[in-house]
């Protein structure tokens, strides 16, 4: 019984050491002024006002937390390139919440603005 | 007349089961939740998001640390030779059609940062850009 349990115990420190339980995933962004160049695709652009997700967008603030708001406003075009803009102290986090929200609120096609290296 | 029951001490053997059990379970709980992986070279806090896309493998992986330093595959690049480095890389490469980037960028990197680096990226003329990040219902690393 002995040499069972030592070989369990090595194989359970060893699923213990190599293996992840995280998902990892990914979120595509694509490059907004490839897009931007042709006159043919609607763009709307917003900037990422606050670090708790409210932005500025076609002279209106909007909080990404008030889901009905903000697919209210994304459902003006729905099928826009959304071009998201950010303040100098927002975090790279609040910039990913905010394309979740916009995708949760039914905008399609989402990019970050480039900023210039 | 009181009778005394003796009962016979359980072996080592038998008192070792419960613990073998609880084992087993922890084991089979690993194998079947966990993924075996090379560990990331650059430890960093990962966004975390709803994307429900799988992190795809690619062959070229930058990654920005809090402190603004940028890793390509593991090796730390200065951000004026990131877009040569990167150019180089991509005709190594030299696949027909323009290679996949995941950008890994610290959840507390400064969001004009990852822009930053997009806008180099963008000079290079090649691929796709995908953040990575980590799920919801994920744990942090």
């Amino acid at each position: 019984m002995v040499p069972l349990v030592d070989v369990v115990f090595i194989l359970l420190l060893f699923f213990m050491l190599t293996t992840s339980i995280a998902k990892e995933k990914q979120l595509p962004v694509g490059y907004s002024t490839a897009t931007t160049s042709s006159t043919e695709v609607v763009t709307r652009e917003l900037v990422i006002e606050t670090e708790d997700g409210v932005i500025s967008a076609e002279g209106q603030r909007i909080s990404t937390h008030d889901a009905k708001k903000l697919a209210a406003w994304v459902g003006l075009d729905a099928d826009a390139i959304y071009i998201v803009d950010t303040q100098s102290q927002i975090s790279t986090q609040a910039l990913v919440t905010v394309l979740d929200r916009l995708s949760d609120a039914g905008a399609t096609q989402l990019m970050v603005k480039e900023d210039q290296p | 007349m009181t009778v005394e029951l003796r009962q016979n001490p359980p072996s080592s053997d038998t008192q070792l089961i419960p613990l073998i059990n609880v084992v087993f379970l922890m084991l089979a709980f690993f194998m079947i939740a966990g993924q075996i992986q090379r560990p990331d070279s650059v430890v960093l806090e990962t966004p975390i998001s709803e994307s429900e896309s799988d992190r795809q493998s690619s062959p070229i992986t930058i990654a920005v640390t809090k402190d603004e330093r940028i890793f390509v595959n593991g090796t730390l690049v200065l951000q004026e030779e990131l877009v040569n480095h990167i150019s180089e890389m991509s005709d190594e490469i030299g696949s027909p059609s323009s290679p996949t980037i995941l950008l890994r960028a610290d959840a507390r990197l400064a969001a004009v940062r990852t822009r930053a680096i997009l806008g180099a990226l963008r000079e290079t003329g090649i691929g796709e850009v995908s953040l990575a990040t980590l799920h919801t219902s994920g744990f942090r690393e």
